[in-house]
């Protein structure tokens, strides 16, 4: 199976308005492969994220996941989108957020018993069991990732898509992601957008720098002179250790 | 006489007043704040954790402009089936497809389409009450009066109670999804448009029913002020919708005692009660985070 198009974007293009974003992009992401985008802000890094989910259309060229148009092949997709983007004020408990992944069109009702099962399954999963009833917005930067993580789980998706998954955690919840993320890759394909390089640089195998164009490198050749370039300032250093089973082997600069 | 004999004997007309048959509009007026609780409560918990209450504001003014032109069409034409409710209804229904339209197709600003709604409805219907012949009094309309209610007011809003419990039954997942997090509802295969219209829809429907009870002006603030004091004690959608009903039930109860008692006008004592609820639960809150640092 690995190797297989899980994403694919042939000649595609994208502006927002006048502002070109993406200038004809071709890009394959195999199916159980787990890269990262990195990449300066406005770079085009979340759009792809979003082309590849269907929220926009490109102005040229085409996107498949799975094989399918975005918006079929979507729901094969477990996101999970920034923390910043939540209302920490909203009414709604973990369990609440995790059942989401369980949503089903404009089905109308109640979860059915697998359903349950799922949720109950997936917040084990992430330890957020005992949490479940708590509300999403009292808990903790690291907390509220895993049960957003929960929630794209929840999908029981082919692909998990993470939006800056390290933003807003501390260091023994990203330890702990990587740990996560490392066991999830052996059953799913990972495509994260992060400006964490040294996360990045312990966990993937392929880096796809994105800034208008897109190239692809094996992780261990970022250098910091390619970031350099490619973001015009430096980020967190990065120590290509990939044989870290922990997490502990990378350093912050 | 002391205050407090005043206050017993005042007390003690009012409830000869409620079980005197002569007095039947007092009874509407409290069975239909039971009523119109539910609604307020319900629609309005989506309203404050969406935080649209912009979009209920533009949507509960506009209702002026079919109001004004029931009025006109009424006096004018002899168009007498046109009658103001329909109006209204026509008009709540318009702002709501236009702010729907302006969420999601239209590359004009979502915030400056709902300020022109707002006032431009207002201004039409201000406009039709002058152009109308006769005078009319845009007060009763601006500010309502729930004693003035009938019958038929009574079932309408019972019916809209019933819609407005089985759409939020059956689609309780997808509205609360589309309210938190649309992007995921969307990749979840819900119709987050037609689920967003769907919430106007049940904002003016809201808004056109209940403005019998407290007027446009502040149809607003009782659908926002117990859901927001509500939103302050529970930790989801359901308990808010419930415990924002019972609010709203006790809001309007006392602010209907209230102007009872000190022959106020009652569709501002009402709100007035509201607003003093809303102070008293956010000091409450903020009493139980001092008292228990760790429960958050």
């Amino acid at each position: 199976m690995r190797g297989e198009a899980a994403i694919r974007f042939s000649g595609v293009s994208f502006a927002y308005g006048s502002t070109p974003v993406l200038d004809d992009v071709d890009l394959t992401i195999g199916a159980q492969q787990m890269v990262c985008l990195v990449g300066p802000n406005g770079g085009g890094k979340t759009t792809l994220l979003r082309l590849a989910l269907g929220f926009i259309e490109p102005l040229r060229g085409r996107v498949e996941v799975c094989g399918l148009p975005p918006v079929r092949g979507r729901r094969r997709i477990g996101y999970m989108p920034q923390q910043l983007e939540f209302d920490a004020q909203f009414p709604i408990t973990v369990r609440e957020v995790v059942a989401m992944g369980r949503l089903n069109g404009a089905r109308p009702g109640f979860m059915s018993r697998r359903d349950r099962t799922v949720v109950d399954e997936v917040l084990d999963e992430v330890d957020l069991g005992g949490c479940a009833s708590a509300p999403f917005g009292s808990l903790s930067g690291g907390q509220r990732q895993r049960a957003l993580i929960a929630r794209a789980l929840a999908v029981k998706p082919e692909i998990l898509f993470l939006d800056e998954p390290t933003a807003m955690v501390d260091a023994r919840s990203e330890a702990r992601l990587l740990a996560k993320l490392r066991e999830l890759h052996s059953r799913l394909t990972i495509v994260m957008v992060s400006h964490d390089a040294a996360f990045v640089a312990n966990l993937v195998e392929t880096v796809i720098c994105v800034n208008r164009r897109v190239s692809v490198h094996p992780a261990h050749e970022i250098s910091h002179g390619m970031i350099h370039e490619l973001y015009g300032d430096s980020m967190k250093a990065v120590l290509h250790d990939h044989d870290a089973g922990d997490g502990s082997g990378h350093s912050h600069g | 006489m002391t205050p407090g004999t005043e206050a017993d004997t005042a007390m003690a007309e009012f409830w000869s007043v409620l079980t005197d048959g002569d007095f039947v509009f007092v009874r509407y007026a409290f069975v239909m704040g039971a009523c119109a609780s539910v609604a307020f409560g319900m629609v309005g918990s989506l309203v404050v954790a969406r935080r649209v209450t912009y979009v209920a504001g533009a949507v509960s003014h506009a209702v002026l402009a079919g109001i004004g032109a029931a009025v006109f069409m009424q006096r004018s034409y002899g168009w007498l089936w046109f009658d103001p409710l329909l109006g209204a209804a026509l008009a709540a229904f318009v702002a709501a497809l236009l702010l729907g339209l302006a969420r999601f197709a239209a590359t004009e600003r979502e915030d400056s389409v709902i300020g022109a709604i707002w006032s431009v409805g207002v201004a039409v219907g201000l406009l039709f009450f002058a152009a109308a012949p006769g005078y009319t009094d845009p007060m009763s309309y601006l500010f309502g009066n729930i004693l003035l209610i009938g019958v038929r007011d009574l079932w309408l809003v019972l019916v809209l109670d019933l819609v407005i419990i089985a759409l939020t039954v059956f689609f309780y997942p997808q509205l609360k999804a589309v309210c938190f997090d649309e992007d995921f509802a969307r990749l979840r295969g819900v119709p987050v448009r037609l689920a967003y219209t769907l919430l106007l829809l049940l904002i003016a429907l809201t808004v056109v029913l209940l403005i019998s009870i407290v007027g446009m002006v502040l149809v607003v603030a009782l659908m926002t002020l117990p859901a927001a004091a509500a939103g302050r004690f529970t930790r989801s959608l359901w308990q808010m919708m419930a415990l924002a009903s019972v609010l709203c039930l006790i809001f309007v109860t006392t602010g209907l005692v209230f102007s009872f008692q000190a022959d106020l006008p009652t569709g501002p004592t009402i709100i007035l009660v509201a607003g003093v609820g809303y102070a008293l639960a956010l000091g409450a809150r903020s009493a139980l985070r001092l008292f228990a640092p760790t429960a958050q």
